[in-house]
């Protein structure tokens, strides 16, 4: 497929997008807790697929593992730009975050507070909770998006779910204590 | 009997991949199972601590990309980015498409090609033989004509 995009044929292009568009905005989704931002990855990532389609060489990687990869570090760049703008307008931010969440639904009220504690988590263990846990992604080759062992990616996904259970506690504490 | 599986090493893989056992890498299901079987109570008490985490998880809303992404990204697909190699096979692709038909008209297409360069090449080494000639006899007439003016000529 990847050869046939590179000769420019426009069905396997199509092909492609619906093969991976739902899996690449999930995972941007996940990693950004921003759908708005999560869209704008996904289209850089078919984007770069486009252009290096022709200096795909088979069997170095999966397609779909390099695809992901590409979303992943994408997400990673967000991340450090956004951490660097958060760190200068941090009080602002708190107040809207208290707002929405006030004004949320039940169910939706507990989905936020997921994705809150999940945006606290370092954003390795964010990348590897989203592969395994919530793409459903076996952990070899979530380790081989991610550049590591499988021991590495094994010791993120706990301190990762560590960090979460702790967090939605403390969340739970907060809430009760109000 | 002695489980292929420790206490611990279940423990870190319970608190890696969560209570449920499909999500767990294929090695390790089989002797996880066989371990419940045998600390019923120990292992249920650590899955336990897993599973609200594994439902809060599950929860998360998945977010649907719309059609306006779906059609924003295949517009953005140009061939000319993707053919930055050139070859003759991707061009006859382009020309004819792809299939056995295809293949036939590319293979025709060749030989007409080749047939009327031929002819072309045969064709023009004729005119340009004529052309010397032109050329030649231009010379001639040219050195033909006197260079001496006759008087009332020029008038």
């Amino acid at each position: 497929m990847v050869r046939r995009i590179a000769t420019g044929d426009s069905l396997a292009a199509q092909q492609l997008v619906d093969r991976h568009l739902d899996a690449m905005v999930a995972i941007a989704r996940h990693m950004l807790n921003d759908p708005i931002e999560a869209e704008d990855v996904a289209q850089e990532v078919f984007l770069k697929v486009w252009v290096n389609a022709a200096k795909w060489k088979p069997g170095a990687a999966l397609f779909r593992t390099w695809m992901h990869r590409v979303a992943i570090n994408l997400c990673y760049d967000r991340l450090r730009k956004k951490r660097e703008i958060y760190m200068e307008t941090l009080p602002e931010q708190m107040d809207e975050d208290a707002t929405t969440a006030e004004q949320t639904v039940e169910q939706r009220q507990i989905a936020l507070q997921i994705e809150t504690a999940m945006g606290g988590l370092a954003p390795r263990q964010r990348a590897a909770l989203t592969l395994c846990h919530l793409q459903e992604m076996g952990n070899i080759e979530a380790a081989s998006i991610m550049e590591i062992s499988v021991e590495a990616l094994e010791s993120l996904l706990s301190r990762g779910r560590r960090a979460l259970r702790a967090a939605l506690h403390e969340q739970k504490q907060e809430l009760l204590s109000k | 009997m002695k489980p292929d599986m420790s206490m611990e090493q279940f423990g870190d893989l319970a608190a890696a991949y969560g209570a449920d056992f499909e999500q767990w890498p294929m090695e390790h299901q089989e002797p996880a199972i066989a371990l419940v079987a045998m600390r019923p109570s120990e292992t249920t008490e650590l899955l336990k601590q897993e599973v609200g985490l594994d439902n809060n998880l599950a929860a998360l809303p998945r977010q649907r990309p719309g059609v306006d992404l779906r059609n924003k990204i295949l517009r953005s697909f140009v061939p000319s980015i993707a053919t930055d190699t050139f070859s003759i096979a991707g061009l006859f692709e382009i020309i004819f498409g792809r299939g056995k038909h295809a293949r036939g008209f590319a293979f025709v297409s060749v030989l007409l090609l080749v047939a009327s360069g031929a002819v072309g090449g045969y064709l023009g080494g004729d005119l340009l033989i004529n052309t010397q000639d032109t050329a030649v006899w231009d010379v001639q007439v040219f050195y033909d004509h006197s260079f001496v003016l006759e008087p009332g000529a020029g008038t």
